[in-house]
């Protein structure tokens, strides 16, 4: 037992029942702003993360016989969660007044389900793994249908609920399979043993079912159908946190399942992690192409941006099986960068949808005509997001996707399949031009606006609003500190 | 920080000043594009100026600095700036050009908010990237001009096409620059772990290492994907059909920046990256080259003939002129080298010049149809002189800077044998039917009779006539002085063509040793005198080149199987001592016999 160890996760905990407990005595008018105070908290765990009172700063520690390690992984990822919630919790309480009731429970469903991705992000065991796993998944559940008024809303909660519990089964039948041949449920157990397995059939199909559960969070092909549904119908900012923490979160367990417990079959599959992650993004985008509601758009791109992010994941399972180089885990290191870029740009992206669809029903492409009139700072900022998703310079999106190619095409001199996988990735990226392209020009150059009121700006909307925007910029111009982070953090993954 | 610091960053400073600037003072805006570019412009020719006195580095680059913070370091990415003999030219005519698109933007009615701030980035990009000695912010850079290129052409541009344009501009663009990027990439890889790194020289260096020469399989990888990343970037033939209707639906600023100035990066990238660092894949690339430019020569200039809108003819002449260039990058010689960089500084002013003038037209009569013109002249007095000259630039009259670097490069083609029959083409094409459309523009647009409906159009007053006037000071000074220009760029390109000659020893592991067939062995005499032939090569002007020519071969490469034997070898390692005049070559130290006298 180190309990200290965790006292990030149960501070954040704490904060989740503290705002449910503050529910019962704020006043009604009151109960918005509970949304900026559990936002400051979490900023400043965020800062204080970086000092040595956190626990963060206890790395190479684990507690519970190994069950919840700190590592660097382990704290890049808390990081991202705890920006990715304060953020997150900002646009809740712009978003709150389509809310009909039962606000503070929305603000502490986010806060538990940012406490199921900090553990996440720690979880070094299949228990741990599933619980926390199951932590987010339920709570989204609820938050998927929080607006229960709208069909949409329901739609989507149901269809993530089916979709969300059948994943679940596999994974836990997957856990089954494998503990079940190798008798290891601790990652550093299993990889001792997983080298003898990898021939054994019963353990193969565990691990495959294990992987389907994770595509299931990070929306790979073929899991991802869920996803535009869910995006579309479910409030705005529970798919921003959907965008951004359940994927990263999906994305730390398969990185550490993947290459801490079973590098060996990892080596083996680098194939079929090249041909899941070309077939992501060539569904992604190409599904992108017909969209019209912007929600829609942004879930294919989500998808074909996890097929970029397993473009690092791929790129590391060839470096481990071509022999590891001083370099190997760039490919690791490649998908944390980008998904710190990703945080940045999806925030912003839905932030404005938040701010300019307020009084659309449906958040169709052409409710962004006239906005560079409406509100020139909003305009930007969706524009910037866009030349951020599609790869463009001088934003966190074009340094994150040149590193991961450059992940990619290093491996390709060993497997030619990894400079098929670049130019699928190149075709890729020039398609998601054509849609990122079309929602600018519906910013910029569409004629017959709807509305032409200015937007009204809060001032902590402003905040996070310029908080991405300089985000964006600085991974974009100066990502050598991020990048060097990154590249520690995932040094963890190299035996 | 040296005076290229401030070049580069006063544009992209001004861009975010502007961003907080409210948007009703629209004259603000206008005044300070038209300022800040100014300022950059005299900056840049002061540049220019000092160039020849300013104290180069170890790598022969001058002005060098770095911005710090910028980039990253752990993967040796830094945002080092420096000009040599190669960029200088293209640096000052590129500040030139922003300077002319800012003062022809009088004709942006809305938004000139954004649209000044774009105008402002797209120059700080185009500058940057020409500058950059950094493999990684060299294309950065360039993308960061790419994209206010297609927003510009979306919000701002003219004809009914315009959507249909920015979209093929966008997808042709972004695929020619991510095939360079993937080629960039695999290039940066191809260095030993420990020793990565993006910067320009360092990279130079370690592949002129025979040691350390890239391996030919990864050279036929790489050097392809920037032929064609790179060439669809500059509308080689056949990948130019984005070009003319492009420009064509740009507003002029947009398409005075990116035809003049934004698509010589790739042909500056080419010459830069791609020749002396994988000079095997060069050689043997280069004949190919040599027949797809004839593409542009000749194809697009039949296009070009059969053109009705003034703007789309002017668009098809700017990528036939680009086979020029392609030619004498694929001449591989000095001459031809030097030539095709010399046609680059000049089609970037004669470009700006043409669609600077299209837009004035374009805003005094609503219509570039050239069958609704016609007569223009005598109402147009200033324009249509000025028309006229761009047209006669165009053919490459003699007095222009254009006739220095065509006429260059025919010399230099037509010294390689194997491309004899290409540059007979090219010549033809060149000046046949490129002053068939050019006077064909001239006829349609400024004589022939004038329709009733122009009889109100007002010539240029004496502000609209600076940026033209400005544009065609730059093409006669540089005409009739081509030493400025030469004299610069010959070092640079005589080191960089020594350096994709050098290992042509390996021709014959690529399977070409018949490449050049027609050419005469040279007796050892011939083969002594060659390097002090080409020691004193080209002073830069035209006579030079002729003579040369007149002398035979020089610059012609060997046989392949001249190149087998020890003596072979010898030949080439001391050619390419004597002929780098700024960096010791490994080759030569490598080779006892070429050091001895």
């Amino acid at each position: 037992m180190n309990l200290s160890l965790m006292s990030l996760e149960i501070a954040v905990v704490a904060l989740g029942l503290l705002v449910l407990l503050a529910d019962l005595w704020l006043p009604v008018e009151r109960k918005r702003m509970l949304g900026y105070a559990a936002a400051a908290v979490l900023a400043v765990l965020f800062l204080n993360s970086f000092t040595s009172h956190c626990s963060c700063a206890a790395i190479g520690e684990s507690a519970f016989g190994g069950m919840f390690v700190q590592d660097g992984l382990s704290v890049f990822f808390k990081r991202l969660f705890l920006l990715a919630g304060a953020l997150v919790l900002m646009l809740t309480v712009e978003f709150s007044d389509r809310v009909a009731a039962g606000i503070a429970e929305y603000y502490s469903l986010i806060i538990f389900a940012l406490a199921g991705m900090l553990f996440a992000a720690s979880s070094n065991d299949f228990a741990m793994l599933f619980v926390s796993i199951e932590l987010i998944t339920i709570t989204f559940y609820v938050l998927t249908s929080f607006t229960r008024g709208k069909v949409a809303a329901l739609e989507a909660g149901v269809k993530y609920l089916i979709l969300g519990a059948l994943s679940s089964a596999f994974m836990i039948y997957g856990i089954a399979l494998v503990w079940g041949t190798t008798g290891k449920f601790n990652f550093n157990e299993l990889a001792m043993v997983a080298g003898n397995f990898a021939g054994n059939k019963l353990f193969l199909f565990g691990v495959l079912f294990i992987l389907v559960g994770l595509g299931f969070k990070i929306a790979a092909f073929p899991f991802q159908i869920w996803t535009p549904d869910v995006y579309q119908g479910a409030p705005t900012p529970t798919t921003a946190f959907l965008a951004i923490g359940s994927k990263a979160a999906g994305f730390v367990l398969l990185v550490r399942f993947l290459f801490s417990a079973i590098p060996e079959v990892t080596a083996q599959w680098a194939n079929l992690l090249i041909v899941i992650s070309a077939v992501t993004i060539l569904y992604g985008n190409l599904c992108a192409i017909p969209q019209r509601n912007l929600k829609r758009l942004l879930g294919y791109s989500s998808i074909a941006h996890a097929g970029y992010l397993l473009l690092g994941v791929a790129a590391l399972a060839g470096a481990i099986a071509n022999g590891q180089s001083p370099t190997a885990n760039a490919g690791a290191a490649a998908v944390l960068y980008y998904l710190a870029g990703y945080l940045f740009t999806t925030v912003a992206a839905f932030a404005v949808i938040v701010l300019v669809m307020r009084h659309l029903d449906s958040e169709d492409v052409s409710g962004l005509a006239g906005l560079h009139q409406r509100s020139p700072l909003l305009a930007a900022t969706l524009t910037l997001a866009m030349v951020s998703l599609a790869g463009i310079p001088p934003l966190a999106g074009f340094f994150g996707k040149f590193l991961l190619l450059k992940a990619v095409i290093e491996q390709g001199a060993a497997n030619p399949g990894f400079y098929c996988l670049a130019f699928t990735a190149l075709v890729g990226v020039v398609i998601s031009f054509y849609y990122y392209f079309g929602v600018i020009r519906a910013i910029y150059w569409s004629k017959d606006a709807a509305e032409s009121s200015p937007i009204p700006l809060s001032w902590p909307m402003k905040l996070s609003v310029a908080a991405c925007v300089t985000g964006m910029f600085y991974l974009g111009l100066f990502p050598g500190a991020v990048v060097n982070a990154a590249a520690q953090a995932t040094r963890v993954l190299l035996h | 920080m040296t005076i290229l610091t401030y070049i580069f960053l006063l544009p992209l400073l001004a861009a975010i000043a502007l961003a907080l600037v409210p948007r009703n003072f629209a004259v603000i805006m206008r005044a300070v594009a038209v300022g800040v570019t100014f300022v950059t412009m005299l900056l840049a020719v002061l540049m220019f100026w000092q160039f020849n006195g300013a104290t180069a580095d170890a790598s022969g680059y001058k002005f060098v600095s770095t911005i710090p913070g910028l980039g990253a370091e752990s993967l040796g990415i830094a945002c080092k700036l420096g000009v040599d003999g190669l960029n200088v030219g293209l640096v000052l005519m590129g500040a030139i050009v922003a300077f002319a698109a800012a003062c022809c933007s009088f004709e942006i009615k809305s938004r000139e908010k954004e649209f000044y701030i774009l105008l402002l980035v797209m120059t700080g990009g185009i500058l940057g990237a020409f500058m950059s000695l950094d493999l990684f912010f060299f294309y950065f850079f360039h993308e960061l001009a790419l994209v206010p290129t297609f927003i510009m052409i979306g919000v701002w541009g003219r004809g009914e096409r315009k959507n249909y344009a920015t979209f093929q501009i966008t997808l042709y663009l972004s695929i020619g620059a991510l095939l360079a990027l993937i080629g960039l990439i695999a290039l940066y890889l191809q260095v030993p772990v420990d020793l990565r790194t993006f910067d320009i020289p360092t990279l130079t260096k370690h592949f002129a290492d025979p040691a350390n020469a890239m391996a030919a399989s990864a050279q036929n990888f790489i050097f392809p994907l920037l032929l064609f990343g790179f060439g669809i970037l500059v509308s080689l033939w056949p990948f130019h059909s984005w070009a003319a209707l492009g420009y064509g639906s740009a507003p002029s600023a947009t398409a005075m920046l990116h035809a003049g100035v934004l698509k010589k990066f790739g042909l500056y990238g080419l010459i830069r990256v791609a020749l002396p660092m994988m000079p095997e894949a060069a050689q043997s690339w280069m004949q190919i080259l040599a027949w797809l430019c004839l593409g542009n020569i000749l194809y697009v200039g039949w296009v070009a003939m059969r053109q009705k809108n003034l703007n789309l003819l002017i668009g098809n002449s700017s990528v036939a002129h680009m086979g020029m260039i392609f030619l004498g990058i694929a001449s591989l010689n000095l001459i031809g080298v030097t030539g095709a960089v010399a046609i680059m500084v000049a089609h970037g002013f004669l470009a700006a010049l043409f669609f600077g003038l299209n837009g004035y037209i374009y805003n005094q009569t609503g219509t570039l149809e050239m069958s609704e013109l016609g007569g223009l002249a005598k109402k147009l007095r200033f324009i249509g002189v000025a028309f006229v000259m761009a047209a006669m630039a165009g053919c490459g009259l003699p007095g222009f800077l254009n006739f220095v670097g065509e006429v260059s490069v025919f010399f230099g083609a037509w010294q390689v044998p194997a491309l004899r029959v290409v540059t007979v083409l090219a010549v033809w094409g060149a000046l046949i039917i490129g002053a068939v459309y050019m006077l064909r523009a001239v006829r349609a647009v400024m004589h022939a009779g004038m329709p009733e409906k122009w009889a109100d159009v007002a010539d240029a007053n004496l502000w609209r006539k600076l940026p033209y006037a400005l544009l065609i000071a730059s093409l006669l000074v540089f005409g009739f002085f081509p030493k400025l220009l030469t004299e610069k760029i010959k070092p640079v390109t005589e080191q960089i063509v020594a350096m994709t000659k050098a290992k042509g020893g390996s021709l014959v592991a690529l399977g070409s040793d018949a490449r050049f067939p027609l050419t005469p062995a040279l007796s050892p005499g011939e083969r002594e005198n060659r390097p002090q032939f080409l020691g004193k090569t080209g002073d830069g002007n035209r006579q030079d080149a002729a003579e040369k020519n007149e002398s035979g071969l020089l610059l012609s490469p060997l046989p392949g199987g001249e190149r087998r034997g020890e003596g072979g070898r010898d030949d080439t390692s001391k050619r390419f001592r004597i002929l780098s005049q700024h960096a010791e070559s490994a080759a030569a130290e490598k080779s006892p016999t070429a050091r001895s006298p």
